[in-house]
């Protein structure tokens, strides 16, 4: 207990809380801009930090990290732009909302539920970051297919409609990850002898021109047909009410311990979460054919994941020296920097680092609610910006910012091309999210099966031997058989419900 | 923040312009009167800012570790030296790049041992070592084979026998196929005579963890990225590649001091495209030779936990070749190189 008070003595010093805010800010513009992140955010900043105190240094990079995690919201909200990967599941219902005339409403649920989830997962991080740890020991190969195929799962629960379609585009996904290097031999496959698809398919330029660029033709085209411009001048800046909050509340925590414990497993991250939570939070709900309209648990159900992957993928970087997520990733050199070697010696040698990290976190997220709640007012503005001048902004952003990734020309192109590919595809009836889902899962499930088999010597028992496995793949099984019954009991499905194979 | 920097200032009115385009042209009077005069030898360099490309991402090793470095070559050199992150195909894609640029300086590339000895003989790329003038080597880490401390095996010599008695049976993780970790142990095992299996991680941290969870038997990394766990006491070394002890891990014995001839490690260094000129390639060696004894320098590196290990281009260009040529042939004999 003196620990934690002494924790907060250190960080709430001027200069620390100062720098906290100006990494809050600069973590919101980052995440908000397409193609910029926090992790990339936290690495162009890290150098900076090598002539910072300690104290001083955490402040400013984790405050980065949590205004990172939650910025992607506010244009993935407004114009459907997801800022970041781990934002692009609020397009969903967030953008819905913003187009009824209640994107302040979104907006502020957004902050309200990244400030939730980032504090949640703080206070998870102080009291359980030894047993959490334990977690991200048990998971290996096997236990990585089975919760990518957990997460697989989710396919079917959010394709509306035609499952058979939300497969297909699943399975599209998955397709188009296995492009580039081949993560167990080590050898390029599918890439036609192009040199920029050595390094595959980047995620933000595929996720930039799957839900903005399709969106961008899809409006273009409504203009095209004579429909009205749809302005949107009246917008609803009222707060939610504690009723909804209320009712939503084990979407809220179900989704805090689905961040938490994603961002624990290192290798997955706020986008994985925030595709889980939503999924879970529309199978438990009475009324999940309200998913997708635009209703305000959906957004709660993402933002309060992503932002609760910070405090649970510090976990393992401070308890084991693995980082839990690519942001951590980077936080493992900006600690070295300071002198600091995570390891399991780290919080032994430095008892009072925990409960120091601890107070920043709750800091950082308590600037970012009042810098969102401000701009949850401030931003939907934009909306009032007539659809011919903001539709070749938000193109203009797509590209600049999907360049900006890696530098890289190639990627522009992949953004135009699959963006054109996602509208076609959303023609025929298939959706954006299966397609993103199977994106993001696949370099998770694929390679892990592979090296599952190898470290068992080619026996797929392996994968049912194993309790945390075993467990996974029941919890797998239950879910899909869930979703099939209501789908065929619903009758919404209509006549393609075929269990999908993909086993 | 990196746009601006390319972009340069902001644009000049039409006055201005004019002004510019007299100061140039004064500037190339003077520098043709001056090539006349004093003969070819004074080439002025630089003249504007350097590009240091580091073919990974922002935060890594090649980033941490190159981004002090071009602080202080800024103060050496008298401008700037940018660093631009062209991340992607395990170094290839940045290293192409390079090795497509112009030959004048101004584009160099942090290069590291496996994009440019290992990746042009497992894939095809548009380059090899020979697309490079060698300016110099700046840091060489060694790696480790690291255990689990619940192991069986307390020497490099247990791991040996009980890999020739069980074939296979040895499970070590790297950090991805092809990559130098994986190479190096492969060579190790052929010049020994044993066969373990390889898994493949993608990347240093979870091979680690996967070695901390238990998933494998040993892994094999640079000894940076274990020597906080090492220091815990939750892995043990077994041996590290390098010619004599490791500053970091001073209990830990040497391959070779285990009566193993095995010396390799990972290279950080720079690299020029073909044909650049000579007077630009020393002049920039000198410069990074200053850079590799500034104290800013020295102090990131060792918080890094990265060895600094100055070589000059004739001393990188043959180290180069060798690992080329001993590298290759690892690959093709493990089936990795390209069709």
């Amino acid at each position: 207990m003196v620990n934690v008070l002494t924790g907060l003595g250190a960080v709430v010093t001027p200069s620390a809380l100062l720098w906290n805010l100006i990494g809050v800010v600069i973590g919101i513009v980052f995440g908000a801009l397409p193609g910029l992140t926090a992790t990339q955010a936290v690495a162009i900043f890290t150098p900076l930090t090598f002539v910072m105190p300690f104290t001083i240094s955490m402040s400013f990079l984790l405050g980065i990290y949590c205004g990172g995690y939650y910025g992607g919201a506010i244009t993935a909200i407004l114009l459907r732009t997801p800022g970041a990967p781990g934002n692009a599941a609020t397009c969903m219902d967030g953008y819905p909302m913003a187009q009824k005339g209640q994107a302040g409403k979104a907006l502020a649920i957004a902050v309200m539920a990244s400030w939730l989830g980032g504090e949640l997962s703080a206070l998870a991080l102080m009291v359980g970051a030894p047993a959490l740890s334990l977690i991200a020991l048990r998971f290996g190969p096997p236990e990585y297919f089975a919760i990518g195929l957990l997460g697989l799962v989710c396919v079917a629960g959010i394709s509306e409609g035609n499952i058979l379609k939300g497969v297909a585009g699943g399975l599209a996904g998955m397709l188009l990850a296995t492009i580039g290097m081949d993560p167990i031999s080590g050898r390029p496959r599918f890439t036609l002898g192009i040199q920029g698809l050595m390094a595959g398919v980047a995620l933000i330029p595929a996720l930039v021109g799957l839900f903005a660029i399709t969106e961008v033709l899809a409006k273009a085209e409504q203009m095209e047909l004579g429909k009205k411009d749809q302005l949107i001048t009246e917008y609803d800046i009222a707060l939610p009410t504690k009723r909804e909050w209320w009712e939503s509340r084990w979407t809220l925590l179900k989704g805090t311990i689905i961040g938490v414990i994603v961002g624990v497993l290192p290798g997955t991250g706020p986008t994985i979460a925030s595709w889980m939570s939503y999924q879970e939070a529309k199978r438990s709900s009475k009324h999940p054919e309200l998913f997708g309209t635009g209703i305000t648990e959906g957004v709660m159900a993402t933002e309060v994941a992503n932002n609760a992957v910070t405090g649970g993928a510090l976990i393992p970087l401070l308890t084991l020296g693995v980082p839990g997520d690519s942001v951590t990733a980077v936080l493992l050199g900006s600690l070295m920097i300071q002198g600091l070697t995570p390891g399991p010696l780290l919080i032994r040698n430095n008892p009072a680092l925990v409960s120091q990290l601890f107070w920043i976190l709750i800091i950082a997220n308590a600037f970012m609610l009042a810098i969102g709640l401000g701009a949850a007012r401030a931003f939907p503005q934009i909306l009032r910006i007539p659809m011919r001048i903001l539709l070749p902004i938000i193109c203009v952003l797509c590209i600049v910012g999907s360049y900006a990734v890696n530098n890289s020309l190639f990627d522009v192109w992949m953004v135009v091309l699959i963006g054109f590919v996602g509208f076609v595809a959303s023609k025929f009836g298939f959706q954006v999210a299966p397609i993103v889902l199977g994106f993001i899962l696949g370099p998770i499930i694929e390679p892990n099966f592979r090296r599952a088999l190898i470290t068992s010597g080619g026996s797929p028992l392996v994968f049912v031997t194993r309790p945390f496995s075993l467990g996974i793949l029941i919890l797998a099984g239950l879910l899909l058989a869930f979703i099939l019954y209501r789908q065929r009991s619903g009758g919404v499905a209509g006549e393609a419900v075929k269990e999908p194979d993909m086993a | 923040m990196r746009e601006q920097r390319r972009c340069g200032g902001g644009r000049p009115s039409v006055r201005w312009s004019r002004w510019i385009a007299a100061f140039l042209e004064m500037a190339l009077v003077a520098g043709i009167a001056g090539c006349g005069g004093a003969g070819s030898k004074q080439v002025k360099y630089p003249v504007r800012a350097v590009t240091l490309v580091v073919p990974y991402a922002p935060g890594g090793s090649s980033d941490l570790s190159a981004r002090p470095v071009a602080d202080a070559m800024k103060e050496i050199l008298g401008q700037p030296m940018v660093v631009v992150n062209k991340p992607g195909g395990g170094g290839s894609v940045g290293a192409a790049e390079v090795a497509a640029g112009k030959n004048d300086g101004y584009t160099l590339l942090n290069a590291s041992i496996g994009p440019i000895t290992i990746v042009p003989y497992t894939t095809q790329v548009s380059y090899n070592y020979e697309s490079f003038e060698p300016i110099a080597q700046l840091t060489d880490i060694p790696l480790a084979l690291a255990v689990s401390k619940n192991s069986k095996f307390q020497t490099l010599k247990d791991f040996v026998e009980y890999a020739k008695a069980n074939p296979g049976a040895i499970k070590y993780g790297h950090p991805g196929a092809g990559n130098i970790q994986h190479i190096t142990m492969e060579r190790f095992c052929q010049s020994v005579g044993i066969k373990v299996t390889q898994v493949p991680y993608e990347g240093a941290n979870p091979a680690v963890a996967a070695l901390l969870g238990g998933h494998v038997d040993a892994t094999v990394t640079g000894t940076q990225e274990i020597t906080g766990q090492y220091k815990s006491g939750e892995i043990r070394v077994l041996g590290v590649t390098s010619a004599s002890r490791v500053d970091m891990l001073p209990d830990v014995p040497t391959f070779k001091e285990q009566g193993y001839d095995l010396v390799a490690g990972v290279w950080y260094g720079v690299l020029a495209p073909k044909g650049t000129p000579k007077e630009i390639v020393d002049k920039l060696a000198d410069a990074f030779k200053k850079a590799c004894q500034d104290s800013k320098v020295l102090e990131a590196w060792k918080k890094l936990y990265l060895t600094p290990a100055y070589l000059g281009p004739e001393e990188f260009a043959q180290r180069i070749k060798k690992d080329a040529a001993t590298n290759q042939k690892v690959v093709e004999s493990i089936g990795l190189s390209k069709k």
